[in-house]
């Protein structure tokens, strides 16, 4: 009776094999790196909006306070977005003509509202709420990034579960001072701010609360 | 079944353990149908009839299948801010406007959660006395009936679609051509009102049109004007307190049961109640089980026209009573006796009006007027005549102008009166309504009613006090007020829906006392004064007794009333309190009937009534009067929305012109049988001692009937120390009175999906919180109970165990959490939950809605989608909302600031819930009352849900 496997079949099973698995590890390291990248997490990306509107001259040139526009940070959910009207305070004296603002004036005069598309944007089974935030000192720049030196806004940090539950777990290295440095875009971490962070933390009550149990924010 | 084989079945159950009691015939009968649905949460699983192999390829192809689905980009919605933003709007924060839903003219108060411009969810108004806080099950469902997708949107001509203006037009003519004649023919037709615009208007109606008649017309309400007359020379509104009367004496009265007065009866029924007596002692006479007959001490089941002979027996009179009849009556006297002043009695709206008048007067005799019983003007006004003497009309070609406004009559007018029919004679019809139903199809005119929560008007509650309603949000469809049509008549067309009621109210309210009226709900000192009256001296109640046979009597649907609900899925889904049918109306027949006919439920059944016939699905209703058949209206319709189409039978065709009980009406099998949808043995849990029953004084540990005692907390781990706050909810089942109202306000609360009458007969419905009912007793006349059952959140939760990806897990505080975004439908978890409060998406419910239904949906809470498992998660979105606002302060979340939505809505206020690591919150100190206990407690599952047995008074209502 012949042979029914020649003697490089062994060499050829085990390459398959070795192949399959390189294959699988590959497939994974993949899935992996893909839901992590910048592209599936939307980093770096600078949606068309409406008006191109710069909070680099608003923010970092003007020097606006947030809450001028985003009123609602402390006391809501939502950050709030500026009605139309808010833009007119000032551009019914300044650019009045700009080509630029022609959506902006058209809003106001149609009473149709501006469409703006959404940059830091989250799952609809996640609630997050910016006014307890804002109260136990996270800062904007923790999650918005440097937004005073983006001409155009895009997100600066990947949103992922993983970004928000690092903070859940160890918030001290991200909880600032006060109100101004809550929204002092420039805000550095102190030299020694494991050591505040943590004094801060028993201060505000957050040492004692479980902030990682899952619905604190979904529900 | 015999009556041997009953009692032998009773005695069976009650060796079972304990004090056994039953959900339903099935039950009784053990026919094997119970054990299915107690063996497992979705029994039709079991059902699949496929191979193992195919079986497995089919979940080959779902894996992967759902692997792609879930790699959909997400869907982009953009960021609208207003252009000018209300100064006091924050965005992510609801408002709350006071205004009211009318309800058979009178004003049911709300509060409106509106989320970005539009309402999401109605609660009660705390302010206001006819609240309290808490709400009906109707009044909620008010904002799925202003995103109903079926609603009326266009004006219509001879059912071709035209314009306002056109309307406008033609209304303009008539009133020319009526103002020669002084408005001859003039007709105007309404439903029970009391709104005090309206009235102003009808006054200005009849100062342009001297002629013009007001008819009005409800098939329920009955003649309870013609009563006090002919009782206190006066129409009047006659109110028993049940927060004051010591015993409570029903003849067919459904005092706690729907309609506009559920909510006060409730609220002032409980609060005696609560003092743990078991008071007031109530007495029911009825033919028909219905919720205050559920409460009752003594309840007698008999013919409704037989309570005739009851009431002259109760004053005195010696009509001939059958042995259980006399014995009952004896016991009211006896408990009348005991309790000098202070009884009150009152009898059913579809009683004959000397009979009700016999029971006001019997009340004025034995209550002390004023405490016990109170009059005051009657809060609906009076019109000029009813439906029957505008069908005459019509018919003598009296009627040149008739305007329906917010009433159907070709559906919902008595069947020989032929409505339909003659509405065609009406020279110029305008009917204006949310629905384009039986009667717009055949209206020369149809013209779109702004909803409730979209309009300008007023509306008087119970007490009379007087409710603004204010719009909160812009009529969807273009509709206009009642108010607004009447302008149209009072050369005013077009006008703005404001005017009209400020017009009202201008000389009486400035603008910051309107301003006030309208942020409070109420109008202050509107509410009606008692008046003083002397009864009259009635002539005695012929009390011969009915004739032998079968008795027809009608009731509104306990869902969907008088058919203004039926395309309302949260409504038809919700099952009726007696037989917990859905989606369907039953011809109620008693058990001894159902032995007799040989029908079984389900079975078709032909009811003749003085010649008109009608065919119904029968459903045998322990407690039931042995010849008396019930039929419930609203359903069997023709027109009126994708869901109200269709369904059961129209109870209307055999309605006779006078209200009254129809004797001598005949009922057969027809050999046809019907599938009827209840859910009454649907998530029956299996074990003992669910509900329990105590002495007033007593508790669970002494009474007799207690099996299984509180188990020791034993454990092989360490105990978790729930440090902070440790959630837990008691509800009190001596004081839930089954009326739903907690179901539909957690329906709202969390975006709980309606599925269908396919899927609930199936044991697939999604309700969070259900309503179980337990009978005990013998068929024939049983006693109910009640028992509201959401999740039990076990602090050793059997379901935390079974989940393969920790989609349910336990949280800090207590809290039983359910993650849908984990969730990946396995199942295990409900197949694990012994008390069956888990429910799985088998179908993409939220997606199939329409559009405009995902406008009501609560943005604080998942919508889910298709294969996952959801369940109560006791209002985690508001236990989050106080621990934000309490942790930005950074002070403790205070006793009473997270109320549950079913809390909310309770008009018994039985659910509290509450932190039990507070030893003073007025949840732990229910807890730690006696009669508490926890449900299935020997399973070891440390509920945290747990209940207050009922109380029940040993040998109440023992003559």
């Amino acid at each position: 009776m012949a042979q029914i496997f020649s003697p490089s079949a062994d060499t050829w099973l085990r390459l398959a094999l070795a192949g399959v698995t390189l294959a699988i590890i590959v497939a994974i390291a993949f899935l992996i790196g893909f839901v992590t990248s910048d592209y599936r997490t939307n980093v770096d990306f600078h949606p068309a909006q409406p008006v191109p509107f710069s909070h680099r001259h608003h923010v970092g040139g003007l020097g606006l306070d947030c809450r001028y526009c985003h009123a609602s940070v402390e006391v809501s959910a939502d950050a709030g977005f500026p009605p139309t009207h808010t833009c007119m305070t000032c551009h019914s004296q300044l650019y009045t003509d700009a080509a630029m603002l022609a959506p902006v004036r058209d809003s106001l005069a149609n009473d149709k509202p501006l469409h703006w598309a959404r940059v830091a944007k989250l799952p609809d089974y996640v609630y997050f709420d910016h006014s307890i935030h804002i109260a136990k000192g996270v800062g904007c720049s923790t999650c918005h990034g440097q937004v005073q030196r983006m001409p155009l806004t895009y997100t600066a940090n990947a949103l992922t579960m993983g970004f928000c539950i690092a903070c859940h777990r160890d918030p001290a290295p991200y909880l600032r001072a006060n109100e101004a440095e809550v929204f002092d875009m420039t805000w550095k971490p102190a030299p020694n701010q494991r050591a505040v962070g943590q004094q801060r933390m028993i201060e505000r009550g957050i040492a004692g609360r479980n902030i990682t149990d899952c619905y604190t924010c979904h529900r | 079944m015999d009556e041997n084989e009953t009692k032998d079945r009773l005695r069976q159950l009650a060796q079972q353990g304990g004090r056994r009691f039953w959900r339903g015939l099935e039950e009784m009968l053990d026919d094997g149908s119970v054990g299915e649905w107690l063996a497992a949460e979705f029994p039709s699983a079991f059902e699949i009839g496929l191979g193992r192999r195919d079986m497995l390829k089919i979940m080959a192809a779902s894996l992967a299948m759902s692997t792609l689905s879930g790699c959909g980009p997400t869907a982009e919605s953009p960021a609208v801010p207003y252009v000018n933003q209300p100064t006091d709007y924050v965005p992510g924060i609801p408002r709350w406007f006071a205004t009211a839903v009318p309800f058979d003219g009178y004003a049911q108060p709300v509060l409106a959660e509106c989320h970005a411009g539009r309402p999401t969810r109605l609660d009660g108004n705390r302010q206001h006395p006819a609240s309290r806080g808490t709400i009906s099950a109707f009044a909620q469902a008010a904002v799925q009936q202003l995103y109903d997708p079926d609603r009326s949107q266009a004006v219509t001509y001879r059912g071709g679609i035209t314009t306002w203006n056109a309307f406008d037009a033609a209304l303009l003519d008539e009133a020319h051509r009526l103002k020669k004649s002084g408005g001859a023919g003039l007709r105007l037709l309404t439903g029970p009102a009391s709104s005090p615009t309206l009235m102003r208007q009808i006054a200005a109606l009849r100062g342009v049109f001297p002629s013009m008649r007001w008819h009005s017309y409800s098939p329920v309400g009955g003649l309870r004007g013609v009563a006090t007359r002919q009782a206190f020379g006066r129409p009047l509104q006659v109110m028993p307190r049940l927060d004051r009367a010591t015993v409570v004496v029903s003849l067919d009265d459904d005092i706690l049961g729907p309609g506009p007065f559920q909510v006060p009866a409730a609220l002032a029924w409980s609060e005696q109640r609560r003092k743990g007596q078991g008071m007031p002692l109530l007495f029911v006479a009825e033919s028909t089980p219905t919720l205050t007959g559920a409460m009752a001490h003594r309840r007698l089941a008999t013919a409704s026209g037989r309570i005739p002979l009851l009431a002259a027996a109760l004053s005195g009179q010696k009509p001939p009573l059958d042995p259980a009849e006399a014995a009952w009556v004896q016991a009211v006297r006896k408990a009348v006796e005991d309790n000098p002043g202070s009884a009150v009695i009152g009898a059913g709206a579809d009683q004959a009006a000397d009979v009700q008048a016999l029971c006001m007067a019997l009340a004025y005799r034995w209550g002390a007027p004023g405490r016990t019983v109170t009059y005051t003007d009657p809060v609906v006004a009076e019109s000029d005549a009813g439906l029957a003497e505008l069908a005459a009309d019509i018919d003598d070609g009296k009627v040149g102008v008739l305007l329906m406004l917010d009433v159907d009559p070709a559906y919902a007018a008595p069947g020989p009166l032929g409505f339909a029919e003659i509405l065609a004679r009406v020279p110029f019809s305008v009917h204006a309504a949310g629905m384009y139903d039986e009667t717009a199809a055949r209206s020369q005119w149809h013209l779109p009613l702004a909803h409730p929560l979209e309009s300008w008007s007023d509306c008087r509650a119970v007490d009379g006090s007087v409710t603004i309603l204010q719009p909160l949000i812009a009529p969807l469809w273009q509709g206009r007020t009642v108010h607004q049509m009447l302008d149209g008549l009072l050369d005013q067309p077009g006008r703005d829906a404001l005017s009209p009621v400020r017009d009202t109210w201008r000389s009486q309210l400035d603008e910051s006392a309107w301003r006030r009226s309208l942020e409070d709900g109420r109008v202050p000192e509107t509410a009606f004064d008692a008046v003083r009256v002397q009864p009259r001296p009635l002539p005695p109640v012929a009390a011969i007794a009915p004739p032998a046979g079968t008795e027809v009597v009608f009731r509104p649907d306990p869902s969907v009333w008088d058919g203004r609900f039926a395309n309302c899925s949260w409504l038809q889904e919700l099952p009726k309190p007696a037989s917990k049918v859905v989606w369907d109306n039953p011809v109620a027949v008693s058990p001894a009937m159902g032995r007799r006919l040989k029908v079984e439920n389900g079975d078709v059944v032909e009811i003749e009534v003085e010649g008109r016939r009608l065919r119904g699905s029968a459903w045998i209703l322990p407690g039931q009067a042995a010849d008396t058949v019930t039929l419930y209206f609203g359903y069997g319709r023709r027109r009126g929305g994708t869901f109200a189409e269709g369904l059961g039978y129209d109870a209307y065709q055999l309605l006779p012109v006078k209200a009254a009980p129809s004797a001598g009406a005949r009922i057969k099998r027809t050999g046809a049988t019907h599938h009827l949808v209840s859910t009454q043995l649907h998530h029956a849990i299996d074990g003992k001692d669910l509900v329990r029953v105590v002495a007033p004084g007593e508790g669970i540990d002494n009474a007799a009937e207690t099996v299984v005692g509180h188990p020791d907390e034993h454990s092989l781990y360490p105990r978790y120390p729930y440090q902070g706050y440790a959630w837990g909810m008691v509800i009190d089942n001596d004081l839930c009175i089954g009326c739903n109202a907690c179901v539909i306000a957690c329906q709202a609360e969390n975006n709980v999906p309606s599925v269908g009458k396919e899927q609930v007969a199936v044991g697939r419905e999604m309700h969070w919180l259900r309503i179980d009912r337990y009978y005990e007793g013998e068929p024939d006349h049983p006693f109910t109970h009640f028992e509201p059952v959401p999740c039990m959140h076990c602090e050793n939760a059997p379901c935390e165990l079974g989940c393969p990806v920790n989609a349910t897990v336990h949280s800090p505080e207590g809290i039983n959490e359910m993650l849908y975004n984990r969730c990946i439908g396995t199942r295990t978890c409900a197949t694990y939950c012994p008390y069956k409060v888990r429910r799985f998406n088998y179908y993409y419910f939220a997606r199939e809605a329409a559009p405009l239904e995902w406008a009501h949906r609560n943005p604080q809470v998942t919508v889910r989608a298709r294969g996952v498992m959801e369940k109560c998660t006791y209002c985690i979105q508001r236990v989050q909302r106080a621990h934000i606002a309490a942790d930005r302060e950074s002070r403790a979340i205070s006793d009473g600031s997270v109320r549950t939505a079913c809390q909310n809505a309770c008009p018994t206020s039985a659910i509290t819930f509450g932190n039990l690591n507070d030893p003073d919150s007025a949840v732990s100190r229910k807890r730690a009352g006696r009669r508490n206990y926890g449900l299935l407690d020997a399973l070891n599952t440390w509920p945290r849900t747990t209940y207050l047995a009922r109380i029940r008074r040993h040998g109440a209502g023992e003559a």
